[in-house]
């Protein structure tokens, strides 16, 4: 929220940490305050989604990238073993 | 008069230079914004500078906005085994790193032994630390196929796990040790009675049992494939000598983190930034010798430059442990800095093996999306 433009203030502070609130202070340059609260929100959900997304490429790419791996060291084998058998 | 010339000299070198781009931090003050500058004493500029007119003098935007950050986001998985992974997260926030840590450790769910029946306890362990230990066995389980009870829920097949343990020591044979793959699973619910205090208890009355399956647990295809055991069949659980005997059923709920630690579905998670070593002189000869002795964990190479002289370089600055033997002792803080980058994260998950590192954390982002969505449906 702190990077949006149209804050000028925002803070936030936990009274007691035995109960589970949390007190948020918003200052704006004009536009109402819960707007700006719920387009921070909306906007977390957002990055959050698009980081689960490139996650689970990133994971899917490693996996792929290791199976080939794995396949390639397989056949080497074999066939480095063809060779010695041969000879 | 100087004044006047000083401020001029400052337009020119700012501004009215062809190779400095509009829009670009000066070198200092990108430092500043993007590494924490590691010195001898403490770390300096930790903060993230987020406030959007940070830089307004400058004429640069410090606003994130999300396309900024959808392009310059990035994932590299660096290791993944079955229980753990470790993968870099370039371009994200300080805070958000951090809630992702949090939320792994504290509010993902599992499944952990809560309630314990015991019928029979005659070794030297007591009840309640028998207890506490069973509640401590990680179960290979998934949590999401199961629903929270609470208070007012009776326990069925849909939220309770059933174990049961029955071990004897029969005189005249040696100790034996309990371990957790003695905890057999039920699937099809409680064997035990509940004692009625009615003294007048007729045969027609049905006795009340403590869990209410409606059908057994595995005629759920899941559970074919992978019944549920502890996921260690060897953590001891107990020792028994001759003549004593366990008998008990375990109950298995629910729960996260937050309550209690035993619902963790991590080992742990962590994340450090990544460091940055940089030598500000050229290094050469004794002192290359000496830069790379003294460092425990061999960041620092030696390379020839021929004609016999040597140069140290940076090898591995992502093995740097941050013990600063590097800039200790007089003079090494002059040629070299240790640094960490504030937006690259190398975050490490180890599982206790309910579920899969990676899964971990696709489910622990997607809390903190059912959050953010929760605080919208309230605000609105």
């Amino acid at each position: 929220m702190l990077c949006s433009q149209m804050v000028t203030f925002c803070g936030y502070s936990i009274p007691h940490p035995s109960e589970a609130r949390v007190n948020i202070r918003v200052q704006t340059t004009g536009d109402p305050a819960r707007e700006v609260l719920k387009e921070a929100c909306q906007n977390l959900m957002l990055m959050c989604r698009h980081v689960r997304c490139t996650f689970d490429k990133a994971v899917e790419d490693f996996k792929a990238r290791n199976a080939v791996k794995a396949m390639k060291i397989d056949s080497q084998d074999s066939s480095g073993d063809d060779s010695e058998e041969s000879e | 008069m100087a004044e006047g010339a000083g401020e001029e000299k400052k337009k020119f070198s700012i501004w009215d230079l062809p190779d400095v781009p509009m829009g670009q931090l000066p070198p200092h003050l990108e430092l500043q914004r993007s590494r924490v500058s590691c010195n001898k004493d403490a770390p300096i500029h930790t903060e993230s500078i987020q406030y959007s007119g940070a830089y307004a003098s400058m004429g640069i935007d410090n606003s994130s906005r999300l396309d900024r950050f959808s392009n310059n986001f990035r994932v590299e998985v660096v290791r993944l085994n079955e229980d753990d992974i470790e993968f870099d997260m370039i371009g994200i926030d300080a805070a958000i790193a951090n809630s992702f840590r949090r939320i792994l450790i504290a509010e993902l769910p599992t499944m952990a032994i809560e309630k314990v029946l015991i019928a029979n306890n005659t070794s030297i362990i007591q009840d309640e630390v028998l207890a506490h230990r069973l509640g401590l066995v990680p179960i290979r389980v998934d949590p999401r196929l199961f629903d929270y009870l609470s208070e007012n829920d009776q326990p069925n097949e849909k939220n309770t796990i059933v174990f049961k343990l029955h071990v004897q020591c029969k005189r005249g044979s040696p100790r034996i040790t309990v371990k957790s793959d003695a905890l057999k699973w039920l699937p099809n619910g409680s064997e035990l009675v509940k004692e009625t205090r009615n003294a007048t208890s007729d045969s027609s009355s049905k006795p009340e049992i403590y869990t209410y399956f409606g059908c057994s647990q595995e005629t759920v295809p899941e559970f074919v494939k992978n019944p549920i055991i502890p996921k260690y069949p060897d953590i001891i659980i107990a020792k028994l000598g001759p003549g004593q005997e366990i008998e008990l059923e375990a109950h298995a709920v629910k729960g996260i983190g937050k309550t209690h630690a035993k619902w963790s579905p991590v080992a742990t998670a962590w994340y450090r930034m990544l460091p940055e070593v940089v030598l500000l002189e050229d290094i050469e000869d004794d002192l290359a010798e000496e830069l790379k002795s003294k460092c425990p964990v061999n960041v620092f190479d030696i390379e020839d430059l021929g004609k016999g002289r040597r140069r140290a370089t940076v090898a591995r600055p992502r093995a740097c442990t941050l013990c600063r033997e590097c800039i200790r002792g007089d003079d090494w803080e002059k040629r070299v800095a240790l640094r960490r980058v504030k937006d690259h994260f190398i975050f490490t998950i180890e599982s206790t093996g309910a579920l899969p590192p990676e899964v971990l954390f696709t489910e622990a982002v997607k809390i903190l999306e059912d959050k953010c969505e929760r605080v919208i449906t309230e605000l609105s």
